[in-house]
């Protein structure tokens, strides 16, 4: 479409199969967190205060919380890095037959409800679950690994690997194989290669997958409400916490917005790394 | 093997002009005009975006059943010209009259136009048949008469049997055909054809250009046609227009164009052409003799030269003989030394070095080419040259 | 030598990463069909025993399933209209700052659907509309709209332009060009965002959690509800009856041909 110069008024009237979502995302979502933003600044009283904010930074177990959420959200970016590059190459390299398989596999898990998939992992992981019965009938100590954070980065982990893989894939796709050959036929063993080589390459590609994967950690709700409990809150399930059951609306108001921030911030910079690097349109977000 | 059947009946066979006519725009004897003038009029046709112009006052007047072909290097604006004829892009100034009537106003689904586009523009999601007949839907053609005209013009362009195809699983010279088919079972008032052939490859492209040009002369439809490619427009076009940076550089017939072309972009465009500078030495009888490398002279029309002139000299490969001089006809000449030799078959082409300048001589092949190294004598008619300032 | 082993080692380890990601759904399925509530391995016999008493469940099971699916049809089906029309204007409007307004427009994808569910509560609070079946829709067709749009951009900015000025050449007005020769073109982008639509719907949890009601319980609010008491096998049951009709779905979107356009 060529660039023509039109006038305001009649722009905005040929932009009228936009209204109905700009409308709706308007009432339902913009004014959705203007209430918000509005409730984190007022106490029970009605009284208009920066306390929420305040005690939000200066409250112990508020600040364990935060650390918490950002140790899972780093661990969990790390978890489904290391797992995810080998299932990548496999997907993009690997033997035609796998791959379709592979990608399945990937992308089941998106599909199916993080309430099944979180159900699973406690009936895998509790203290009475099956790894922990299966570990008992060998002789092996059993593992704690429900109700803390090493559960929830496991399962999140899970949950969040195809995000990761799908990133990698693509940033592989890009690479091609005929310049790891050529460092090998320059005499670099594999392991080497990859970090003298393949690395650099899929720099991209981690960068975007990473800040995906840790932007959906850190505000994450189901899975560390069923695997973390009231005794591993993360930011989500404290909000969700102090709205609904200890009924502090402007604790809650004011969690909710720093998370919102610490969220759009990540997702913004991932934006930025999709399109500074000429990625093609398919490199887009789920 | 033809691919197109002779089953409609048209006017009689009309040959290619190659007549020159003095008044390049209009078209030739055997090309008629409707009683109420040419059967397209194109005037001061413009296109300017915000910082360049696309299109620059491009004129033209053609007669029914007449073939134009749009030629130039890309982004020379004969796209663009097109699709203003077809109405998908706006001008910024000029008209456009179409068989007496004005279509500046008229929105492209009523200008009665039928156009191929470079990539055919197939309707996926629909069989040949349904393809084809589009158009007659859209015109509430009845039935029957549809059905009729459909398989008319599947048979004419020799896709019979194919109607209930999915167009994916055709070729892609099937696939042209179709998109022929559609355009023209409407009985457009004009053809507008965008790049049709380059998708194709070069022996199919052959093939069917000429099948193009038959099927166009057939049916006498006034068509418009944009190629990039100087032999399919010297092949089937009855008048070419050379464009360049949105401007026409020369009208005319496909051996005016070639024979003489109005200007050195031209002459080098259509064709191989010897550029070579030069400088006027003398004019006398209307006739002036330029002065090219090494002495030697070139005799050219003198209108407008006067001696110490610089001057461009151009001339054909085939025109250039090698041989002594006096031989044949051959009465002007100079010497060089052979420095390539590329063997094509019928002709080959020699580099000839004179004293720096090269100058390329298109030859008939003999059993052994000149050795590279060898001394020559290039020589050429009277008047062979052509001089542009 | 050491090539055959490194392969062998690559699949050893690419095998164990996909168990990892199939296991906690595998686990749901077996676990289903376990004898008691007791979480041994391997289980010493298996029964249905499960399923039937999740088929009698009214209000765990059958009622939430019939609100989810109703839930789901009807915002997919709000989120169609209003997602493909927003594509076409992403498209085809003439916008200035086009990519800005596209990433607005799918931004709402990666915001935590908790937030927008408690601003909607804190909304719905004020206008006494919290509960209401109405506010329920509207707060999912805004989480999952974005889905379609997303489909159906992908489906427009893929189309060749020259079809639609073919079918202009050949007499079809712009309306009549765009229903006849581009909504069909469209068509499989538009079904496979509506079906990606309606499972995003139908497995939401954080948002609904804070604006159901018990008249207006989805199948996962009452899942998690009761999986906090009771993490016996019949919630099991009731998980996998959830996955048969989610992968029904996906299948139905693998043959629309969206899920291979969405993967690169």
């Amino acid at each position: 479409m060529a660039s023509v110069s039109i006038a305001r008024p009649r722009r905005l009237l040929l932009m009228w199969p936009l209204w109905p979502q700009a409308l709706l995302l308007f009432a339902f979502f913009v004014v959705p967190v203007l209430f918000i933003g509005f409730a984190s600044l007022h106490d029970k009283t009605g009284v208009l205060t920066a306390r929420n904010y305040l005690s939000f930074v200066m409250d112990p177990y508020n600040r364990a919380v935060i650390a918490r959420t950002l140790l899972i959200g780093i661990s969990t970016t790390a978890l489904t890095l290391v797992l995810g590059y080998p299932l990548a190459r496999a997907i993009v390299r690997g033997p035609r037959a796998a791959r379709w398989f592979l990608s399945a596999a990937v992308l089941f898990p998106l599909l199916t409800s993080s309430i099944i998939r979180s159900f699973g992992w406690l009936v895998l992981l509790a203290n009475n679950g099956l790894l922990n019965d299966a570990l008992h009938s060998v002789g092996l100590p059993k593992v704690h690994l429900i109700f803390n954070s090493i559960g929830v980065t496991v399962a999140l982990a899970q949950v969040l690997l195809p995000f990761m893989v799908l990133s990698l894939a693509n940033a592989l796709t890009n690479i091609d194989p005929a310049i790891e050959d050529a460092a090998t036929t320059l005499g670099s063993p594999p392991l080497r290669r990859f970090f003298k080589v393949t690395l650099p390459m899929l720099v991209p590609g981690i960068l975007a997958g990473s800040l995906l994967v840790f932007a959906i950690a850190i505000s994450a709700f189901v899975t560390p409400a069923l695997i973390g409990g009231p005794r591993a809150e993360v930011m989500a399930t404290m909000i969700y916490t102090d709205a609904t059951q200890v009924g502090n609306i402007g604790a809650a108001s004011a969690a909710s917005l720093i998370l919102l921030a610490m969220t759009l911030m990540v997702v913004t910079l991932y934006y930025r790394v999709i399109f500074s690097e000429s990625h093609d349109s398919s490199a887009r977000p789920v | 093997m033809r691919l197109f059947r002779v089953s409609m009946p048209g006017p009689s066979d009309s040959t290619v002009r190659l007549l020159p006519n003095s008044d390049h725009s209009e078209s030739a004897a055997s090309v008629q005009e409707t009683r109420t003038g040419p059967a397209l009029e194109i005037t001061d046709l413009t296109k300017r975006y915000d910082q360049s112009v696309a299109v620059d006052s491009f004129s033209l007047k053609a007669g029914r059943g007449e073939l134009v072909a749009l030629l130039g290097p890309s982004g020379c604006g004969k796209t663009t010209t097109l699709r203003m004829i077809a109405g998908l892009v706006e001008p910024t100034s000029g008209h456009i009259i179409l068989e007496g009537r004005p279509v500046d106003r008229v929105p492209i689904h009523r200008r009665n136009i039928g156009m191929v586009f470079q990539q055919y523009a197939l309707f996926p999601f629909l069989s040949v048949f349904d393809n084809v007949a589009y158009g007659l839907r859209e015109r509430r053609v009845r039935k029957d008469e549809l059905r009729g005209r459909v398989l008319k013009m599947l048979e004419l362009v020799g896709l019979s049997g194919l109607e209930q195809r999915r167009t994916a699983q055709l070729s892609g010279g099937q696939q042209q055909r179709v998109a022929l088919a559609r355009a023209l079972v409407i009985n457009p008032a004009l053809l507008l054809l965008d790049e049709p052939l380059s998708n194709l490859d070069t022996k199919l492209r052959e093939r069917v250009r000429g099948e193009i040009r038959d099927l166009q002369r057939r049916l006498n439809i006034t068509t418009v046609f944009v190629t990039h490619d100087q032999d399919e427009a010297l092949s089937i076009a009855h008048t070419i227009v050379v464009m360049r940076g949105g401007r026409i550089e020369q009208i005319g017939s496909p051996l005016e164009i070639y024979q003489r072309p109005a200007s050195t972009f031209v002459a080098d465009f259509i064709g191989a052409c010897n550029l070579v500078p030069a400088r006027v030495a003398a004019v006398e009888d209307g006739v002036a003799k330029c002065q090219l490398v090494s002495g030697a002279l070139a005799t050219v029309p003198g209108d407008n030269l006067r001696p110490g002139d610089g001057v461009t000299l151009a001339i054909r490969p085939e025109k250039l003989r090698l041989g002594p001089r006096g031989e044949g006809g051959a009465s002007e000449g100079v010497s060089g030394v052979v420095r390539s030799a590329s063997y094509l078959g019928a002709r080959t082409s020699y580099e000839i070095d004179v004293a720096s300048v090269i100058l390329r001589c298109d030859v008939q092949s003999e059993s052994t080419p000149l050795r590279i190294g060898k001394a020559v004598s290039i020589t050429w008619e009277q008047g062979a040259w052509q001089a542009f300032q | 030598m050491s090539g055959r082993i490194s392969r062998l080692v690559n699949k050893v380890v690419v095998g164990t990463i996909v168990m990892y990601l199939l296991a906690p759904t595998l686990v749901v399925v077996l676990y289903s069909v376990y004898p008691s509530a007791y979480m041994s391995f391997p289980p010493h016999s298996i029964t249905l025993k499960w399923y039937r008493h999740a088929l009698a469940q009214n209000e765990l099971f059958l009622n939430p399933l019939g609100t989810s699916l109703l839930l789901g049809l009807t915002s997919a089906a709000i989120a169609m209209v209003i997602g493909t029309l927003a594509a076409l204007g992403l498209i085809r409007a003439p916008l200035r700052h086009r990519s800005i307004w596209q990433g607005a427009f799918l931004a709402p994808i990666l915001i935590p659907t908790l937030i927008v569910g408690f601003g909607l509560m804190l909304v719905f609070l004020r206008l006494h509309l919290l509960g209401t079946w109405w506010g329920l829709v509207a707060g999912h067709v805004t989480i999952i709209v974005a889905y379609v749009t997303q489909s159906v951009s992908a489906s427009l900015a893929g189309l060749d332009p020259s079809v639609e000025e073919a079918a202009k050449t050949l007499g079809s007005g712009p309306v009549r060009a765009f229903f006849r020769v581009t909504l069909p073109q469209i068509a499989p982008g538009i079904a496979a965002g509506a079906v990606f639509a309606f499972i995003m719907s139908f497995d939401e949890l954080a948002l609904t959690l804070l604006l159901a009601t018990p008249q207006t319980t989805t199948l996962p609010v009452a899942i998690y509800s009761y999986v906090q008491f009771d993490s016996g096998p019949t919630v099991a049951a009731i998980a996998t009856i959830l996955l048969v009709i989610t992968l029904g779905l996906l299948l139905l979107l693998q043959r629309v041909g969206g899920l291979r356009r969405r993967t690169h």
